[in-house]
């Protein structure tokens, strides 16, 4: 099957994640939504606070400060990195791409590939692929998987589904070519015609520009045409048919079982369709962490920060036996096996700062 | 599975005695709020292997319109 396999040879080094400084309560939002909608809110996502980008920070802004605390933690020089890939669906620029600013942030030699992955829920385990299998004998040695997102900036206000719902962040994860080390089992799938149930319809291409006066869409969505649309119930009927039917399909190929799995560690996207799922493969809920209720679905980086909430801070060097899964947006979703010692995940930091790029003064020739 | 079985089911999801449920019981008087449409949608999945919409469930009534759908 084309669309299963594995990757060899690569080990994970580190995984950093990294949210902004600024957090929220959603009990702030009691004035808007009334304290009965903040609270069926609360125990239907599970999302009680989140941490949010300032109006001068991006995504990249988080990646690039857990970029740099993984290359300090393991002494890596910027000359030996060979590829960065950043996944996000919120990039600095429409052009150029966000991995060559970062690439230059870093200050990584120009012998090095540098490109950006648009994705988004699915994104995380879509970049290992990618990145994981740029990690070979006579290719790349060293490989910076990168990603992030700022979906708060896309989100109404006044949308009650989304508003809050989402979180900011992004994560670095170090990969290196390792001939000893274990190989990772995958799985990818994608139904590109549920590709409106998640979409910011405006401001790209296909519809250049719109109204952006918000508007009521019925249950409470008021939303202007370059804000999130996420039809909530299409994309919790999708997750909870194709999710654990992935999942079930990935154990029976891997011969894993849940008692053999330490942890089963999904995109944060709600926290009832988590529960949903691992009653659905018979996970118990100590099985299945959940970072959302602080951090909120954060996108692309909801997986790795999953990892270094639950991980960091145990010197454990032994590695636990994983499945990642990240699902949604695209619509698309990807399971993957791996080894992970949780002593390679570092604590989640916050960052303040906003890059001070020197575009908008003028023309740089 | 019985329609007993299936009662017991919706009065868990309903948090209600299963001896409240008839299917005559009109949604209304129930907490019938977007996470018990979403509960449905996955209780029918569980049950019956099947997907229904987000419109199909949001026409429902009562109680035994849930269960029409999981014969």
């Amino acid at each position: 099957m084309a669309s299963a396999g594995i990757t060899e040879q690569v080990a994970i080094r580190g995984v950093a994640s990294v949210v902004p400084e600024a957090r929220i309560e959603n009990s702030t939002f009691v004035g808007r939504f009334g304290g009965e909608g903040v609270e069926k809110f609360a125990k239907m996502t599970g999302v009680t606070a989140r941490h949010v980008a300032t109006a001068n920070q991006t995504a990249s802004d988080f990646a690039c400060c857990a970029a740099e605390r993984l290359l300090a933690r393991l002494d890596w020089a910027r000359d030996s990195i060979d590829a960065l890939v950043f996944v996000s669906q919120t990039p600095d620029y429409t052009l150029p791409a966000t991995a060559c600013v970062l690439h230059h942030r870093l200050g990584i030699k120009t012998d090095c590939a540098a490109f950006d992955m648009n994705l988004g829920c699915s994104g995380f385990v879509y970049g290992l692929l990618v990145a994981g299998n740029l990690c070979r004998k006579n290719a790349f040695r060293r490989v910076l998987l990168c990603g992030g997102d700022t979906i708060t900036k896309l989100v109404s206000p006044h949308d009650r589904s989304a508003a809050m719902l989402f979180g900011d962040g992004g994560f670095a994860v170090a990969l290196e070519h390792d001939e000893a080390a274990p190989a990772w089992s995958w799985l990818f799938r994608t139904h590109g015609g549920g590709f409106r149930e998640i979409i910011v319809p405006t401001g790209a291409f296909r519809h250049r520009q719109g109204d952006a006066t918000p508007r009521e869409f019925g249950d409470g969505i008021v939303r202007g045409d370059y804000d999130l649309a996420m039809n909530g119930t299409e994309v919790f009927n999708f997750t909870i048919s194709e999710v654990p039917a992935a999942i079930r399909q990935q154990m029976q190929s891997t011969g894993q079982t849940v008692e053999t799995t330490d942890l089963l560690v999904m995109h944060q996207a709600n926290a009832f369709i988590l529960k949903n799922i691992a009653k659905m493969t018979k996970f118990p809920m100590t099985k299945v962490p959940i970072s959302m209720d602080r951090y909120g679905n954060t996108s692309v980086t909801s997986i790795p920060l999953t990892l270094c909430d639950t991980l960091s801070g145990q010197p454990d060097s032994v590695p636990l036996n994983l499945l990642l899964a990240g699902f949604g947006v695209g619509l698309s979703w990807g399971i993957v096996s791996l080894r992970l010692p949780p002593s390679v995940c570092l604590p989640i930091t916050t960052c303040a700062n906003g890059y001070v790029d020197e575009v908008n003064g003028g023309w740089h020739v | 599975m019985t329609q007993q079985e299936k009662l017991d089911g919706l009065a868990e999801l309903f948090e209600v005695e299963s001896a409240a449920l008839t299917p005559e019981t009109s949604l209304e008087s129930l907490a019938w709020d977007s996470m018990a449409m979403l509960s449905v949608i996955a209780f029918v999945n569980e049950k019956t292997g099947r997907r229904i919409t987000g419109a199909q469930v949001k026409a429902f009534k009562t109680i035994g319109d849930i269960l029409a759908v999981t014969e």
